[in-house]
């Protein structure tokens, strides 16, 4: 008995802790799927006109009617439009983010204290405001209706938090790694790649989860750039199923769990490097 | 010494963003109304204005980089910098451009300075208080709940469990459904009548409550639905930042004994602060300026009594086209934060040098 | 050496400005093929959006050199995103819209009176009192396709044979269908929704606005209004608790409610939902009055800024299609409104067509919708107050106190007092 639980869980667990581990996950996993059995109610009733999950009715009413109708109505192009977009945020968001993280962890320089306290004021202004500002900056650059105008707005948007979340992380490396490494010869990218980057790998899954999620699911500055209906992204197509009054809620159901497809895929990708067994934090002397 | 060099850190961030500021208008839009000539002479003055200051901050250069090109970090941030600069800056100072002006409906294309006026009508707001209050409790509460609930489960996944992989799969679902959806799945479910947690509450015997019926209980459900959607992030975090705690030191800490609560307090909590601080802090930045939950649960058109200050601004800018009004509003939102963002950054001292 | 970039970056910048000159020109009337380009920004309803689109189909095909694209926004977004988008001298060159944004576009100063920009002859064709619905300072300022939105009640003939025209008639036929347990109402309606309460209010004879768009809505009309709104399910035991939108049309459309109260946008709906459905003029109230809500007409409104007046020519070539008999006929009867093109309503498909016929009828119990802006105070000073009233929370007559308060309230923040 005891065997068995040496393979599978930690040494120290006593049974009851086990159990109440359990328990808390499986309460907290039913709080998070209930909301989405009700959606999924939905999705899967054809024709069905209002938000409100039917239970009862669910098997007899069952049907992927809204799938069908949902592709129909170009969600295919929406994704495809999304996923360049969302792909694009967060490769160069990353990257842009890793070099500027790397110089605040690595280097003290005058602008420091100030530089990362600015990133972190961008969040602060209330998005409403933006609106206006950004449609003047956006016209003058004549970047409406084109992809980089889409690019530019939510690199700046993803920038701060993978910055902050990246900085926090290299400051868990200690610098004797990185000693070591320019005794050995290496500059200074390299020692970033080599040394600091893979031990940083959930620092990177999350930043480039929240940058991929921030850019999928972005509605307010995709509606305002975007006006060629070819070019429109998931959250601007989803809208358009729902009117000022009433809308095809099966099928605005049935995308919705459509989009969140891409993202919990990404999540089980990327959960590897998030919680993966690494030696880190430790040079091991 | 120090405070010579905030000054003029100051100073030259100004320059560069009344620069960069003239440098995207033109003279139907220039917030100087100096017009095509204006704009290039003040682009002149702030160049030469930078510079000088550079050749300044030269002889004054600190740290010691010895080893490296010390343009190193400079040249490490620029891509980060120029594309915040150029997305973030201007908004913010057309911001407070527009907070000092009467741009509404009747003066949509030609607003007029009138200075602090808006500033004077915020403040003799008799509801402004309790709205500021409002915010306080929603933002408390929500990050609270956020990292108390992230932080706990992060800690039950990061044990060798069979099946863990699978939990952690369905607890991300709030952060991956679409915000819109979620939050209009949620309204359903609050629904009087046919909401299921209603029927939830009558089968245990408790009467239905009329959640978005009221202000009081529209804000308790907005509260309930905005932890929903949070808690998944805090936990993703958490659990990163518990990958970087090395498993040595909890086993030194069982070999002497310790109890699970003070390895908590006194291992954990201590390692997780570099990863986590910036987490708290951004999340109670957003979760102060989280228009959505609020917006669709009560409405842009609901009464002051559910409103937060982020939503105050939806309403005065989307509802009654008072821009300027909201605009001043938005920079006491934006002040506001700016001070807690560093006094929280300054007392954790996730800012100092040298840790480990 | 840091000089040299600090230079780059001052040359980069500048150079930068110097091409945002360029490229912000004023977009081309016509572009590299002399393609004219028209943009359309709109808030249709899904089923005449469809119609709509067709038909704009059928006129890109038919004019190679004129290029019609139609961008749908939901309703607030459209507004919010045109009085961005016109600022800063961009935007669509027409926007569709009810005539309640007439209002705020011109009191922003975005759009322009459309005599002087269409043809006299698309304009004698329409029907001149839909025409002048868009009056503002004596000049129109919407080319209008449809009148109607207006509200009625709507029966299941299976489950009421004859619509009751008394109040008491009301309350027995509805009563007797009423059966909570099984889901089943006799009469349902978005009751917290200003639009719907205005009905009431009118029918005990209240009005929104004075002469001079202030709000008289502190009255013992309103007190009665309220007081009514409170009764039907206090009182009458008809409807349940917290009645919205869609539960309302989604329990209709199953058959589960006898008596609705819905706009002429949502009949088609209901009828390809197979529900035998008949429209009438809502029952008298208890005093004896008919209920009177607001009716508006929906149409186009043309963008201010220069480059759109160069597309004169194209835009009233567009129109004089999409304005023609047929089309318009085609438009009116997907939404269930009368078409405002004179021709059409003589039209065999409009003149057979019982939802239309049925909306003329209920246009009689109708009062034009104001264009003020202020309106928009209006609907929020009422909307919380009917809430609490609605849940017993307020009296009526404190209610119609506050309602007034917070309406003047309102319509002084929107002027910038």
């Amino acid at each position: 008995m005891s065997k068995f639980k040496a393979n599978y869980f930690e040494r120290n667990d006593s049974w009851p802790k086990i159990i109440s581990t359990y328990l808390i996950l499986s309460f907290f996993s039913l709080l998070t799927v209930f909301p989405i059995l009700n959606l999924l109610t939905v999705a899967f009733k054809p024709g069905a006109g209002t938000f409100v999950a039917d239970f009862a009715g669910f098997f007899q009413n069952f049907g992927i009617a809204n799938f069908r109708d949902a592709f129909a109505m170009n969600l295919g192009t929406w994704i495809k439009n999304s996923l360049i977009i969302s792909t694009m945020t967060a490769i160069i968001g990353v990257t842009v983010s890793i070099t500027a993280a790397y110089a605040f962890s690595r280097f003290q320089f005058w602008g420091k204290r100030v530089g990362i306290m600015s990133f972190l004021l961008t969040q602060m202004f209330p998005a409403p405001m933006l609106l206006l500002p950004m449609n003047l900056i956006l016209m003058k650059l004549n970047l409406m209706n084109s992809f980089y105008g889409l690019l530019i707005p939510y690199i700046a948007t993803v920038v701060p938090f993978s910055v902050w979340m990246l900085k926090g992380y290299f400051d868990t490396i200690p610098k004797s790694l990185e000693e070591s490494a320019y005794i050995d010869g290496c500059n200074l990218v390299q020692a970033l790649f080599k040394i600091v980057l893979p031990l940083s790998l959930p620092a990177l899954a999350i930043t480039t989860l929240y940058s991929f999620m921030q850019a999928w699911s972005e509605y307010v500055i995709a509606s305002v750039i975007l006006r060629d209906p070819n070019m429109i992204t998931l959250p601007v197509g989803l809208v358009s199923f729902v009117s000022s009054f009433g809308g095809m809620w099966g099928v605005y159901a049935a995308s919705a769990v459509i989009t969140s497809f891409p993202v919990m895929l990404l999540f089980m990708f990327l959960s590897k490097y998030l919680v993966g067994d690494l030696t880190s934090g430790g040079s091991k002397e | 010494m120090k405070k010579m060099s905030l000054i003029n850190e100051i100073c030259l961030l100004a320059s560069i963003f009344i620069v960069l500021n003239v440098l995207f208008t033109t003279t139907e839009t220039s917030i100087f109304n100096a017009g095509a000539t204006g704009s290039i002479i003040a682009t002149i003055l702030s160049a030469i204005l930078s510079f000088s200051l550079f050749i300044t901050m030269r002889k004054k250069q600190m740290g010691k980089s010895n080893t490296h090109n010390w343009a190193a970090p400079y040249y490490f941030m620029l891509p980060a910098v120029l594309v915040l600069v150029l997305v973030v800056a201007f908004p913010l100072i057309y911001g407070f451009y527009l907070s000092m002006t009467n741009m509404s409906l009747s003066s949509f294309r030609n607003p007029q300075l009138i200075w602090f006026n808006n500033y004077v009508a915020v403040f003799s707001d008799p509801k402004l208080i309790s709205t500021v209050l409002r915010t306080l409790i929603w933002t408390g509460i929500n990050v609270f709940c956020h990292v108390a609930i992230g932080l706990l489960l992060a800690i039950q996944l990061n044990r060798r469990l069979p099946g863990k992989a699978f939990f952690r799969l369905l607890l991300i679902i709030p952060w991956a459904i679409p915000q819109y959806v979620a939050i209009a799945t949620w309204k359903g479910m609050f629904n009087e009548s046919f909401g299921v947690i209603n029927t939830l509450l009558q089968h245990i015997g408790v009467n239905p409550i009329a959640w978005l019926g009221n202000p009081n209980d529209t804000f308790i459900a907005s509260i309930l639905t905005n932890i929903w959607l949070g808690f998944p992030f805090m936990m993703m975090i958490a659990l990163g930042g518990l990958q970087s705690i090395s498993r040595d030191i909890y086993e030194a800490a069982d070999i002497d004994g310790i109890s699970a609560w003070k390895k908590f307090t006194h291992i954990t909590l201590p390692l997780l602060k570099p990863v986590m601080i910036p987490a708290i802090v951004l999340g109670s930045v957003w979760t102060f300026n989280m228009v959505n939950v609020i917006l669709i649960f009560a409405g842009s058109q609901g009464g002051d009594g559910s409103q937060i200050l982020v939503t105050q601004v939806y309403r005065l800018a989307f509802s009654f086209y008072r821009y300027g009004f909201a605009a001043a509003y938005s920079v006491i939102i934006f002040i506001l934060l700016l001070v807690f963002s560093l006094v929280v950054v300054r007392k954790s001292g996730v800012l100092k040098e040298g840790e480990l | 050496m840091y000089k040299k970039q600090l230079l780059m970056a001052l040359v980069a910048a500048i150079s930068l400005s110097a091409c945002s000159e360029k490229n912000a020109a004023t977009a081309t009337t016509t572009d590299a093929n002399g393609v004219t380009k028209i943009v359309i920004w709109e808030q249709m309803e899904p089923e005449g959006e469809k119609v709509f689109k067709a038909t704009v189909a059928q006129f890109n095909q038919a004019n190679p050199k004129i290029q019609v694209d139609v961008v749908h926004y939901p309703n607030e977004d459209l507004r919010t995103n045109f009085q961005n988008a016109a600022l800063t001298g961009a935007g669509p060159d027409l926007v569709y819209g009810p005539t309640d944004t007439i209002g705020i576009f011109h009191t922003s100063d975005l759009i322009q009176p459309v005599e002087g920009f269409i043809d006299q002859a698309t304009l004698a064709s329409l029907d001149q009192k839909a025409l002048a619905a868009g009056n503002v300072d004596n000049k129109t300022y919407m080319l209008p396709d449809i009148n109607g939105n207006q509200i009625a009640m709507v029966y299941n003939k299976k489950l009421v044979s004859t619509p009751p025209t008394t109040w008491a008639d009301f309350v027995a036929v509805t009563s007797k269908l009423q059966d909570p347990s099984k889901k089943k109402f006799g009469f349902a309606y978005f009751e917290k929704e200003p639009y719907w309460f205005v009905g009431f209010y009118q029918g005990f004879g209240g009005k929104l606005l004075d002469a001079n768009n202030a709000p008289t809505l502190d009255n013992p009309a309103m007190v009665s209004a309220l007081q009514f709104a409170y009764d039907i399910q206090a009182k009458y035991h008809l409807g349940f608790k917290g009645m919205d939108y869609d539960q309302t049309h989604e329990l209709f459309k199953s058959g589960n409610i006898g008596i609705i109260l819905n706009g002429s946008w949502s009949w088609q709906d209901y009828v390809k939902s197979g529900i035998n459905l008949g429209v009438a003029p809502m029952a008298a109230l208890p005093n004896g009055k008919t209920p009177i809500f607001l009716s508006s007409t929906k149409g186009f409104m043309i963008n201010k800024n220069d480059a759109v007046t160069a597309k004169k020519a194209a835009i009233n070539q567009f129109f004089a299609f999409d304005l023609s008999p047929d089309n318009n006929a085609k438009y009116a009867i997907s939404q269930s409104q009368l078409p405002t093109v004179t021709a059409a309503l003589e039209l065999p498909s409009v003149k057979n067509d019982a939802l239309i016929q049925a909306s003329i009828k209920s246009m009689q119990y109708t009062t034009p919708m104001p264009i003020a802006p202020q309106l928009r105070a209006v609907w929020d000073a009422i909307r919380p107050n009917l809430d609490a009233v609605i849940n017993g929370q307020m009296s009526p007559a404190d209610a119609s106190k506050k309602i007034q308060q917070d309406a003047i309230q309102g319509i002084n923040t929107i002027q910038g007092k």
